[in-house]
């Protein structure tokens, strides 16, 4: 009995791991920038959800239980990793395989810009660009009213905006 | 064309590849779950517990890890059965409240100890949803879900924080969960050189008798004695055999050449009452906002550049002329979170605060303190050791005490 209802369990794993590993993948690259750490997360996140299966009926939305667990996985590794956290310009010399490189790239590029903005704007800015969610999604993610979601969104715009026009007017 | 602007940025901002995790990730999730599954189905027992309390269960494992690399002792109470016990015993309470003394100052920061002062009752409740309430008497902090609030009741004033600046009530954030308090046992236990761990139990109980030295540079000692770390100290925490409840708890700091008691837990209530109105912020308070948002205001509007990128003892000076002038921008700055309209009435419009010593660093404070004068208009003289520290991301100093 225990053993066919562990079958299902794992059957059921397997299909959110397919459906959900790449979009996931992609979230926890943007903010740790390594394929292995950024796996490793993962890996620990599917897991977790796994082992407290009993304790996932409050849970109203996979999808966000997901980015959040992986959001602060991310967050603990960033901690953990801080006082051997290399500058983003340095990060560009670590060697990285070919297949990664592309990628790599986007995640040193996206950084570079948003650098100068507080945590809670990245996350935001991250959020809707690079994952593609609404400011609904984001604000239920992020446990903070829509309107706070918005703002945020707009102060980061309008201060890359000027970064970029500052830029522009030194060349 | 604004709209086309954004849209811009939102384009450089988007990842312009795909990102495909490997194939080797699904391979091990998926043999590590079922690898897990089969010792589940061996064992025949699973646990679920409340987020908010499932270090206990680590801790409480910490504990038995304990019992094992302890020499001389006996696992006389299985460390899984303890395990089990206490996630099952904290799945099942709604929240709690702990009453308890330190020798401090009514108002001062919840860190601040002094082993020559009288005991201030502290109460905290926490509540299974993530609130929480921490009084004493003089300063009361709590967590509304949204915010933290921290304010002087008898100066009417406040500061609001997000909810990660749960530092501010340092140490006792780690009575939040009591699984974070014997995660912070784990800490002294397993993180310090020179801390010294031992066992012993009776038939209901295991008691843990920590000793550890006083951290930080202390070539100055100023700040020895002036915090749990910052002390030579002998703790004592007692926990239930059964299910892993702490009992009690005792923390005695060497002063002197004695130990002397500057914090003791006098009750632990589990399943306590804890009141609505009690988890809401109160009306009538001046509230100083220093959330993020907040901060990122004022550092629109304000001088910050005027206290970046200079020595310690440059920006007391700039702190002493704006006093003089009652320069509020300025103020404001330097004196980030303190209220300029209290002060201004206590004395601080045109003060003379001039520095009386050479700059030092003591214990575990990562800023500086400058010894010295303020001369109030009201006729009252103080000497004080200005605490300043710049380890925000601009190196923008701030006053962090002694005003």
């Amino acid at each position: 009995m225990l053993k066919d209802r562990t079958q299902t369990r794992l059957r059921e794993l397997e299909k959110i791991v397919r459906k959900e590993k790449d979009r996931l993948f992609r979230f926890a690259y943007m903010r740790i920038g390594n394929r292995a750490d950024a796996e490793d997360i993962l890996q620990d996140v599917f897991l977790k959800l796994f082992r407290s299966e009993e304790n996932l009926k409050h849970i109203s939305n996979l999808e966000h239980y997901l980015i959040r667990s992986v959001g602060n996985c991310c967050r603990d590794w960033q901690r953990k990793k801080k006082y051997n956290l290399l500058p983003i310009e340095d990060a560009g010399q670590i060697p990285i395989p070919d297949e990664d490189r592309q990628m790599h790239e986007e995640f040193l590029r996206i950084g570079k810009l948003l650098e100068s903005l507080p945590d809670e704007q990245q996350e935001v800015v991250r959020l809707k660009c690079s994952d593609g969610l609404k400011f609904r999604e984001i604000a239920a993610i992020l446990e903070i009213p829509e309107p706070t979601s918005k703002s945020r969104y707009r102060y980061a715009i309008e201060h890359i905006q000027n970064i970029i026009n500052t830029k522009n007017q030194e060349q | 064309m604004k709209q086309n602007i954004s849209k811009n940025i939102e384009q450089q901002l988007t990842p312009k590849c795909e990102f495909r995790a490997s194939d080797n990730l699904m391979r091990k999730v998926m043999s590590s779950a079922a690898a897990n599954a089969d010792s589940a189905i061996e064992k025949n027992h699973r646990f679920h517990w409340k987020p908010v309390f499932a270090t206990l269960a680590s801790a409480a494992a910490a504990i038995a890890l304990l019992f094992v690399v302890i020499p001389g002792g006996t696992p006389a109470i299985a460390a899984e059965k303890l395990f089990a016990h206490a996630a099952e015993f904290f799945n099942s309470i709604s929240g709690y409240s702990v009453e308890f003394e330190s020798r401090t100052l009514t108002n001062d920061n919840f860190e601040y100890v002094n082993p020559s002062k009288s005991f201030v009752k502290h109460r905290m409740d926490v509540c299974s949803d993530g609130r929480w309430k921490l009084d004493k008497v003089g300063r009361v902090a709590l967590s509304d879900g949204n915010n933290i609030f921290v304010w002087f009741p008898d100066q009417h004033w406040g500061r609001k924080f997000d909810l990660d600046r749960i530092g501010t009530i340092y140490p006792f954030n780690n009575l939040l969960d009591l699984g974070g308090l014997m995660a912070w046992i784990e800490d002294y236990a397993a993180g310090l050189d020179d801390a010294d761990c031992r066992r012993s139990e009776d038939e209901q109980t295991i008691k843990l008798s920590i000793k550890t030295a006083a951290q930080g540079d202390l070539s100055n000692d100023y700040a020895k004695y002036s915090s749990i770390a910052e002390s030579d100290t002998r703790q004592t925490y007692v926990f239930s055999k059964t299910d892993g409840r702490l009992l009690s708890a005792e923390i005695e700091a060497k002063f002197l050449c004695f130990y002397r008691t500057i914090m003791k837990f006098n009750s632990i209530e589990y399943n306590a009452n804890i009141a609505e109105s009690d988890l809401i912020a109160p009306a009538g308070i001046e509230w100083l906002d220093q959330t993020k948002e907040g901060i990122a205001r004022m550092e629109k509007e304000l001088p910050v550049g005027e206290f970046i990128g200079i020595s310690p003892e440059e920006a007391v000076e700039k702190l002493a002329k704006a006093f003089k002038t009652w320069d509020e921008p300025m103020l404001k700055v330097i004196l980030n979170g303190y209220p300029l309209t209290s002060l201004k009435s206590n004395g601080y419009f045109g003060c003379e605060l001039t520095v009386t010593g050479k700059t030092f660093k003591s214990g575990t404070y990562n800023g500086v303190f400058v010894p010295c004068k303020i001369k109030l208009t009201n006729g009252g003289k103080r000497k004080v050791n200005l605490a300043l520290s710049n380890d925000t991301l601009w190196g923008l100093w701030e006053v962090n005490g002694g005003i």
